[in-house]
């Protein structure tokens, strides 16, 4: 069965190019340092008045982030199957939640992307930067519980040396809970825990790409663990080749028995 | 930190290993020594906004009741000694009486608790929320992921508890035993950082 290896390496690629994408175009954009809640209407309005192109510029690359996102989740259910099996229940929510957290980069992109569309009131500027924010921090709902399962599932492993190290599973269910802090962004105007704070945002950011950078290293780190075996032979404990030896010692069997019969 | 040297992966009867040996497993330590960087950083945030606002945080911290932050100290101290003893009584085969030590653990831990809610409840009525300043802000967001950590202790505790009954724990039984009386001392020794900060700087 071929385990498609440089493919799953392109996928967990992604990851690494997710990060690069988002920094760059933020970066771009003028966006890495957020403004802050307490900016006038008009302050506001002039920082998309005045820096039109780039923002434009930025924020439409930032959406490859987005698309990049779920692939490298999909890799990351794919070696979750080789945990679970069949029965994947958190395999699947993985994929999912990986799913929804493009959302997470793309539509608060699209309210910054509308206040830059044309000149108007400095209020719905404010308005419109304000829904790009908010999100944008708080939206933690779904990478807490990625992260979360992907602990689990690394937890879970009973192989006698597990597909993802230990300490893995417990980093990612923590780094799970410093995303929390940002959700509740919407109570603050200023301090850290505002969208621009020390806590909202720039612990949010090191936590996410920091992970991230773990996970792309432990996940190249499987996919070459699993083209060893599967090339010496001794690729154990995976459910679904587990069936697919068993198919094919009752085959060797099964020809055995006949030539003795024949 | 003595206690960490002496509590050991040694069942009762077997061989001492000479190899190098973490208490609990590597896991655990990624996850406190993490716990403890990212507090540093909020520890570190805080000061900064202290230097801005000295004033104001001054204020706050003369507000807060000094005795409320020894009394809570005193029983952080207790509850880390009765996880002491427990992995004691572990290492003795007395699995009943390291529960007892268990749940004399969380005893405190939720007397601690409750008074905690009491004070949040009391500055609340004064008028002193998470967004009325920004002392407060701090306040209350390190004493609020603090009680988290602690709360996740609590229920480890009573795990803990019930584990210590069951007979003959195996390798994985003791990497719970110590990796979660680890992570109850860490929730201990980061009040006594949080402590100072909030309660005692002039």
């Amino acid at each position: 069965m071929d385990q498609h290896f440089t493919m799953q390496r392109v996928c967990t690629w992604a990851a690494p190019a997710c990060t690069l994408v988002f920094f760059g175009a933020f970066a771009i954009a003028g966006y890495l340092v957020p403004p802050s809640p307490g900016a006038s209407p008009q302050e506001t309005a002039d920082f998309y008045a005045n820096n039109t192109d780039t923002i434009r510029l930025g924020l439409v690359l930032m959406c490859f982030a987005g698309g990049l996102w779920i692939i490298w989740s999909a890799q990351m259910t794919n070696q979750m199957l080789r945990i679970e099996g069949r029965s994947a229940p958190l395999a699947w929510t993985q994929l999912a939640m990986g799913t929804c957290a493009c959302i997470e980069f793309i539509m608060p992109a699209y309210f910054w992307l509308t206040a830059s569309y044309r000149e108007r009131d400095p209020e719905m500027q404010q308005m419109l930067n304000d829904m790009g924010w908010l999100p944008f921090d708080g939206f933690v709902w779904t990478i807490i519980w990625q992260n979360a399962v992907i602990g689990a599932a690394v937890l879970m492993d009973k192989r006698a040396t597990p597909l993802f190290p230990r300490w893995y599973g417990y980093m990612s269910i923590w780094v799970a809970f410093l995303y929390l802090p940002s959700g509740f962004n919407v109570f603050f105007k200023d301090g850290p825990l505002a969208w621009n704070g020390a806590i909202s945002w720039w612990l949010l950011l090191a936590s996410i790409f920091g992970w991230l950078m773990v996970t792309t290293y432990l996940l190249l780190q499987a996919v070459a663990r699993q083209e060893r075996e599967t090339a010496a032979g001794t690729l154990a404990g995976d459910p679904i080749s587990d069936l697919e030896r068993r198919v094919a010692l009752l085959e060797r069997q099964a020809q055995a028995e006949e030539r003795v019969h024949a | 930190m003595t206690v960490l040297a002496t509590e050991s992966l040694e069942e009762p009867g077997a061989r001492v290993s000479t190899r190098r040996r973490v208490p609990g497993e590597v896991g655990i330590w990624v996850l406190i020594l993490g716990d403890l960087v990212v507090f540093t950083y909020i520890f570190a945030v805080f000061l900064a906004e202290r230097s801005n606002e000295p004033v104001v945080f001054a204020a706050g911290s003369e507000h807060l009741n000094q005795n409320y932050g020894i009394i809570y100290t005193l029983i952080l101290l207790l509850s880390s000694l009765y996880v002491v003893r427990a992995l004691h009584r572990l290492r003795s085969a007395d699995g009943h009486a390291a529960a007892r030590n268990f749940l004399g653990a969380f005893a405190c831990g939720l007397a601690f608790l409750a008074l905690k809610v009491t004070e949040w409840m009391h500055e609340a009525d004064a008028g002193h929320t998470l967004t009325s300043d920004h002392f407060f802000t701090f306040y209350f967001l390190m004493t609020g992921l603090h009680a988290l950590h602690l709360v996740i202790g609590l229920f480890l505790l009573i795990y803990l508890a019930v584990l210590a009954r069951r007979p003959a724990p195996g390798r994985s039984q003791w990497i719970l035993f110590e990796g979660g009386a680890c992570f109850w001392h860490m929730v201990d020794f980061l009040w006594m950082v949080i402590f100072p900060l909030l309660y005692l700087m002039p």
